[in-house]
C-alpha cells in the first residue's frame, strides 16, 4: 500500500500537549509518529521515513538539541526540516537550537493554528 | 551543700525506685504505640487519597479532553460552553480538584486563541466565584488564597479594588507577592505604578516570579523601570528593576552609577556594571575605565572587564591590553580582558595582531583558550 | 559503690532523656518545615524558574574514577536534565580502565587548550575535552591526575567550573530531571545567602533503571539496601528535615549537594585528606561565613532527586561506614574550637554539638550502656520488670519515628508506585533495631578505633583562607 500522507515525527513528554497535537495534526490530515521520550524518537529517526520533527527540548533519555543533531548526522533524514517547541525562553536555548539545525522556534504555550501554519510553511498541506 | 545535693540525689532516686517511675514509662510507651498507630493510618490515607485522585483522574480526564477537542478545537467556540453535557459533580471538592488540574495543563500548554477559550472555560466553570470566595476570606488561608489569585488571574476576572489593597498589605509575602502577580498579568502596564512600590520584602524567587509575569505580559512600552532603583533597597529588589531594565533595553546611566558606586551591597553594584554592560552604556566606558583604577575587589574587576567587552567602544582597549600584559595578575582578569579586546574588535585589531604577534608560549594558549570555538564560558 | 553505680546510671538516663527530647523535636519540627515546603510547592508553579532567562547558571561537577562500564549512560543522563542554563563538568580522575577512551568516542571530544585557576587544591589537570556535538557544547570532560580521593577530583572540577552554582554530585547517582529546578528554587527561596541545599537520597538498587535514567523508584529486594533506604529516609526526611527548620543542618550529602561556588572557594575547597569530604566540606563553609560574620542559610528539601547504589554486601556496608566514622571523628578533632563558640553562633552552639553528643558519642555510649547493663545483670543489680519495660518502650518509640518518617515521605510524594513496597518498608522497622543497627554501632566504634591507633592520616594540611573573596592563587599549570 502506498502511503503518501507527510509524516510528522512529535517528540514531547508532556501527555496533554502530545495529545492536542496529535489531534491537530491528524485533523488536518497528517500521519503521525509520537514520542514520549529520546530514546523512542532516535529509533524513529533511523528505521522510518519522516517528512517532519516537531520536538521538545527538555526530554528524558536524550534531550531535543541531541536528537536534532542525530537527525542531521542521520543517513535517511538528514534534511528533514525541524521545529522545536520548548517552556526554554532565553536567547541561549533558542540560538543553540538553531545552531544545532533546527528550523523553527516556538515557545510554550502554543498556539494550535500556529502550529499548523509553520508545520504547512515547512512541508505544505497533507 | 554537698547535704543538699545528696537530698537532691535522694529525692530524684526515690523517684526512680518509687511507683512513679513505671507509671511514666508506661504511659510514654503506650504513648507511642498510638503514634505508631497514627502513622500507619496516616500512611494508608495518603495511599487512599492517592489512591482515588488517580481513579477521579482517569475518568474525567479523558471525557475533559473530548470536550475541549470538541468545542474548542473543532467548533472554534471561544464562551457559553454547554459544561451541562459533561456531567461532573463539581461540587464534589475532589472533582473540583481534578478538574482544576487538567484545565490547568492545558492553559499552560496551549497558547493563542485556542488557549484563551480555555480560560473562558475554566472560568464558565466556576472557578471565579469560589476563588472570589477564598481571597475574601484570605486570613484563614494561605495557600487557598495564592491558589485563587493565581486562578483569577488566568480567568482575567476583575477583584474589587479594596479587596486587592488588603490583599496587597498582608503580612503574609506570599500572598502579597501573588496580588502583585495578579494584578501584572490582568492589567499589565497600569499594574507598574502600583506593584513596583511595594516589592520591598520579596525574595529572589519571588522576584523572578514577578519578573516573568511581567515580560509574560506583552508589555512592549516605555514605562521608566529604573525610577525604582534605589541603593538602600534589597538586592531581590533592585535584581528585579535591572533584569527588567536590560529586558526592556532601558539605559539609566545615572541611576545604575549610584548603584555601583554605593557601599550598601557589594552583590547590587556587581549586577549594576554586569546591567551598564548589557545595556551597551557607551558613555559609561571612561567612567569604568576610572573606577577599574580604584576599585580592589577582584569580583568587580571581572565584572568591569566583562561589561567593558560589551559597552566598549575603543576608549577601554588601553586598560584591557595592559591588564592581559600584566603577567603577574589573576588568570581570570586576564582571560576576561582578552575576550573584552576581542569582542571590541573593530577598536581593538591591531592590538590583537599585535598581542599576536609578541605573545610567548604559555599566553598563546591563554588566547587560543579564549578564542576556542568550543569553549564557552570561561 | 552504690553511689557510683548510681551516678552512672544518671549519666545515661540523662544522656537518654537529652537524646528523647532532640527527638521529640525533630518529630515536631521536621513536619512543620515539611509542609512549609510542600505548601509552597502547591501554590507556585515550578516550571516559571525552568522557563526564565534569568535563572542563575549551575555547574555540575561529576568525578568519574573507572566508571568505564556506566559512563556513557550516566553522563548522557546529566545531559538531559531540565534547566536553562548548565554546564556538566564530568573529572576522569585518572582512572585505570577506558572511561576517557569511551567518553571521547561517544562525545567526539577533542583536546583543547585551556589554563586553569588552581582556586582549589588539586593534583594536576592533565587535559581538558570539549565535544565537537554542538548539542553537547554544555559538557566539559576534565582528565587529571589521580588523587586518591573525591575531594580532589571535585575540587578540579571546581578550578574548571564557569557558573556560580555547583552542584556535585556522583556519576553512578542516577537524577530526577527537575533536580537543578528544585534545588535552585531552594537558593532563590530564601531572605539569607543560600551557601548549600540538598535533597533526599534513595537507594537504586531494586529501582528500574534505564541508561541511566529512573523509570521507576522500587524498595530495594535485598535486605541490606532495603535497611539503608529506610535509614535514609528516616535521616533526611526526620533528621535534615527538622534541622533545617532551625537552620541547622550538618550535613549536605557528598551524593546530591548544591554549593554557591564562591563560599566553596573561599572555605578552601574540599579536604582531599579527610574521610568525610562532603560533611568537612560544609562545616568549614559555616564556619568561613560566621568568620566573616555573613549571615547564611543551608538548607535541605524532603523532595527525592538522588537514587544512588547502596553498598549489598556486608563487607562493603562496614567499610562504609568505618570510613564514616573515621571521617566524622576527623571533623571533630579538627574543628573542635567550634565547640559551643558563640562566635560560630548556632553552628558552634547547636550543630556542632549535637553532632559531637549525639552523632559522635551515641555508639559509644551504646556500647558502655550495654557492658553496663552486663555488669548489672552479673552483680543481679537489675530490676528486671523496670528494665524490660524500658526496653519495650525505647524499641516502640524507634519504631514509631521510623514510621512517621515514612509517613513524612508519603506525605511528600508517593515514590513506591506498588502497594507492597511501602507494607514491608514498615515491617522493616521492626526489624532494623536487632539486626541493621548493631552492624552500624560496629562499624562506627571499628572506625574510631582505626582513627584512634589506625593508620595515621595527613592532619595539617587544612588550606583555609579567611576573606571572603580571595585573589586566586595565580599557579598556572600547563
Amino acid at each position: 500500500m502506498v502511503n503518501d500522507k507527510k509524516r510528522i515525527l512529535v517528540i514531547e513528554d508532556n501527555e496533554i500537549l502530545l495529545g492536542t497535537m496529535q489531534f491537530v495534526l491528524v485533523r488536518e490530515g497528517y500521519d503521525l509518529l509520537l514520542a514520549k521520550s529520546g530514546k523512542e524518537a532516535l529509533s524513529f529517526v533511523s528505521d522510518e521515513t519522516i517528512d517532519l520533527v516537531i520536538t521538545d527540548l527538555a526530554l528524558p533519555f536524550a534531550n531535543g538539541y541531541e536528537i536534532i543533531d542525530r537527525i542531521r548526522r542521520s543517513n535517511t533524514n538528514n534534511q528533514v526540516p525541524v521545529i522545536i517547541i520548548s517552556g526554554y525562553r532565553d536567547d541561549n536555548s533558542i540560538v543553540e537550537g538553531f545552531e544545532v539545525g533546527a528550523n523553527d522556534y516556538i515557545k510554550k504555550p502554543i498556539s494550535p493554528s500556529e502550529l499548523i501554519s509553520r508545520v504547512r510553511l515547512r512541508i505544505g498541506h497533507a | 551543700m554537698l547535704s543538699k545535693i545528696e537530698q537532691a540525689i535522694y529525692s530524684i532516686r526515690s523517684f526512680f525506685e518509687g511507683e512513679g517511675w513505671p507509671i511514666l514509662v508506661t504511659i510514654a510507651l503506650a504513648m507511642s504505640f498510638l503514634l505508631w498507630t497514627f502513622c500507619l493510618i496516616g500512611i494508608t490515607i495518603f495511599y487512599y487519597r492517592d489512591y482515588r485522585y488517580r481513579s477521579y483522574q482517569a475518568k474525567i480526564y479523558p471525557v475533559l479532553r473530548d470536550f475541549i477537542y470538541e468545542h474548542i478545537l473543532i467548533e472554534n467556540r471561544g464562551s457559553h460552553f454547554p459544561i451541562d453535557r459533561l456531567a461532573l459533580d463539581l461540587d464534589k471538592a475532589i472533582v473540583q480538584k481534578v478538574v482544576r488540574n487538567i484545565l490547568h495543563e492545558f492553559i499552560f500548554t496551549i497558547g493563542g486563541e485556542k488557549g484563551k477559550s480555555m480560560r473562558h472555560l475554566f472560568n464558565e466553570m466556576g472557578f471565579d466565584k469560589e476563588a472570589q470566595y477564598e481571597i475574601r476570606h484570605a486570613g484563614n488561608h494561605v495557600i487557598a488564597t495564592v491558589r485563587s489569585l493565581s486562578d483569577l488571574a488566568l480567568m482575567e476576572v476583575e477583584i474589587q479594588e479594596e479587596v486587592l489593597t488588603q490583599l496587597m498589605n498582608s503580612s503574609r509575602t506570599e500572598i502579597r507577592v501573588s496580588a502583585f502577580k495578579y494584578l501584572l498579568q490582568v492589567r499589565g502596564e497600569q499594574a507598574f505604578d502600583i506593584v513596583l512600590p511595594r516589592i520591598e520584602g520579596i525574595n529572589e524567587l519571588d522576584a523572578l516570579d514577578i519578573y516573568q509575569a511581567i515580560v509574560s505580559t506583552d508589555y512592549v512600552g516605555t514605562y521608566a523601570f529604573s525610577q525604582w532603583l534605589d541603593a538602600t533597597k534589597s538586592f531581590a529588589v533592585n535584581s528585579l528593576i535591572m533584569d527588567l531594565m536590560v529586558y526592556y533595553q532601558q539605559l539609566d546611566e545615572e541611576k545604575l552609577w549610584q548603584l555601583v558606586v554605593s557601599d550598601e551591597n557589594s552583590q547590587i553594584s556587581l549586577k549594576a556594571i554586569n546591567a551598564l554592560g548589557k545595556l551597551l552604556a557607551r558613555d559609561s566606558e571612561v567612567r569604568l575605565v576610572v573606577f577599574y583604577s580604584i576599585e580592589r575587589s577582584l569580583h568587580v574587576k571581572i565584572e568591569i572587564i566583562k561589561a567593558l567587552g560589551r559597552l566598549g567602544q575603543g576608549k577601554s582597549i588601553d586598560l584591557l591590553e595592559n591588564i592581559f600584559k600584566d603577567e603577574s595578575s589573576v588568570l581570570a582578569l586576564r582571560k576576561h580582558a582578552y575576550r573584552s579586546l576581542v569582542a571590541q574588535k573593530p577598536y581593538s585589531i591591531a592590538r590583537l595582531r599585535k598581542i599576536e604577534d609578541e605573545v610567548d608560549d604559555h599566553d598563546y594558549k591563554l588566547i587560543r583558550y579564549v578564542n576556542h570555538p568550543m569553549v564557552h564560558y570561561i | 559503690m552504690k553511689h557510683f553505680i548510681f551516678s552512672i546510671e544518671f549519666v545515661f538516663g540523662f544522656y537518654c532523656l537529652l537524646l528523647l527530647i532532640v527527638y521529640v523535636m525533630l518529630f515536631r519540627m521536621s513536619s512543620i518545615s515539611i509542609r512549609k515546603n510542600l505548601r509552597k510547592r502547591k501554590s507556585r508553579r515550578v516550571q516559571t524558574l525552568m522557563e526564565s532567562e534569568i535563572a542563575p547558571g549551575v555547574s555540575i561537577v561529576a568525578p568519574a574514577y573507572n566508571e568505564s562500564v556506566t559512563i556513557v549512560n550516566n553522563v548522557r543522563s546529566l545531559m538531559t536534565l531540565f534547566y536553562p542554563r548548565y554546564e556538566v563538568v564530568i573529572v576522569n580522575d585518572g582512572s585505570k580502565d577506558d572511561t576517557l577512551e569511551k567518553l571521547i568516542k561517544e562525545f567526539d571530544l577533542v583536546q583543547v587548550d585551556f589554563l586553569v585557576d588552581y582556586l582549589v587544591p588539586c593534583k594536576e589537570i592533565k587535559a581538558i575535552y570539549k565535544s565537537r556535538d554542538i548539542s553537547h557544547k554544555r559538557l566539559t570532560i576534565v582528565d587529571k591526575v589521580n588523587g586518591g580521593s573525591k575531594a580532589d577530583a571535585v575540587n578540579a572540577g571546581i578550578n574548571v567550573a564557569s557558573f556560580p552554582y555547583i552542584l556535585n554530585t556522583d556519576v553512578d547517582c542516577v537524577l530526577a530531571n527537575d533536580t537543578l529546578v528544585q534545588l535552585m528554587e531552594a537558593v532563590l527561596d530564601a531572605n539569607e545567602r543560600v551557601i548549600a541545599v540538598g535533597a533526599t537520597l534513595r537507594m537504586s538498587n531494586s529501582s528500574y533503571v534505564d541508561s541511566g535514567m529512573l523509570v521507576e523508584a522500587a524498595l530495594p529486594k535485598q535486605i541490606l539496601a532495603r535497611f539503608q533506604e529506610m535509614e535514609y529516609i528516616r535521616s533526611y526526611l526526620l533528621g535534615k528535615m527538622g534541622w533545617n527548620y532551625l537552620n541547622c543542618i550538618p550535613n549536605v550529602s557528598g551524593g546530591l549537594g548544591l554549593f554557591d561556588k564562591e563560599i566553596l572557594i573561599s572555605a578552601g575547597g574540599y579536604d582531599s585528606h579527610s574521610l568525610g569530604e562532603d560533611m568537612e566540606m560544609v562545616t568549614r563553609m559555616c564556619m568561613t561565613m560566621c568568620d566573616n560574620n555573613q549571615k547564611y542559610e543551608v538548607k535541605y528539601i524532603p523532595q527525592t532527586l538522588c537514587w544512588t547504589e547502596g553498598p549489598d554486601s556486608l563487607k562493603m556496608l562496614t567499610r562504609q561506614r568505618i570510613r564514616w566514622a573515621r571521617g566524622l571523628m576527623q571533623i571533630m578533632r579538627t574543628h573542635r574550637k567550634a565547640f559551643l563558640n558563640p562566635k560560630y553562633k548556632k553552628f558552634g552552639l547547636i550543630v556542632f554539638p549535637y553532632n559531637a553528643i549525639f552523632e559522635f558519642f551515641a555508639p559509644i555510649m551504646e556500647i558502655l550502656g550495654i557492658f553496663f547493663y552486663l555488669y548489672l545483670i552479673l552483680t543481679h543489680g537489675i530490676n528486671w520488670p523496670m528494665a524490660i519495660l524500658l526496653l519495650i518502650f525505647v524499641y516502640m518509640f524507634s519504631v514509631f519515628l521510623t514510621s512517621f518518617s515514612i509517613l513524612l515521605d508519603n506525605y511528600v510524594y508517593k515514590y513506591y508506585k506498588r502497594r507492597k513496597d511501602i507494607v514491608r518498608l514498615c515491617l522493616t522497622a521492626f526489624i532494623e533495631p536487632f539486626l541493621y543497627h548493631p552492624i552500624i554501632v560496629y562499624s562506627s566504634i571499628k572506625g574510631y578505633i582505626q582513627e584512634l591507633f589506625g593508620k595515621k592520616h595527613a592532619w595539617g594540611e587544612m588550606k583555609r583562607k579567611g576573606t571572603l573573596s580571595p585573589l586566586p592563587s595565580d599557579r598556572i599549570k600547563k
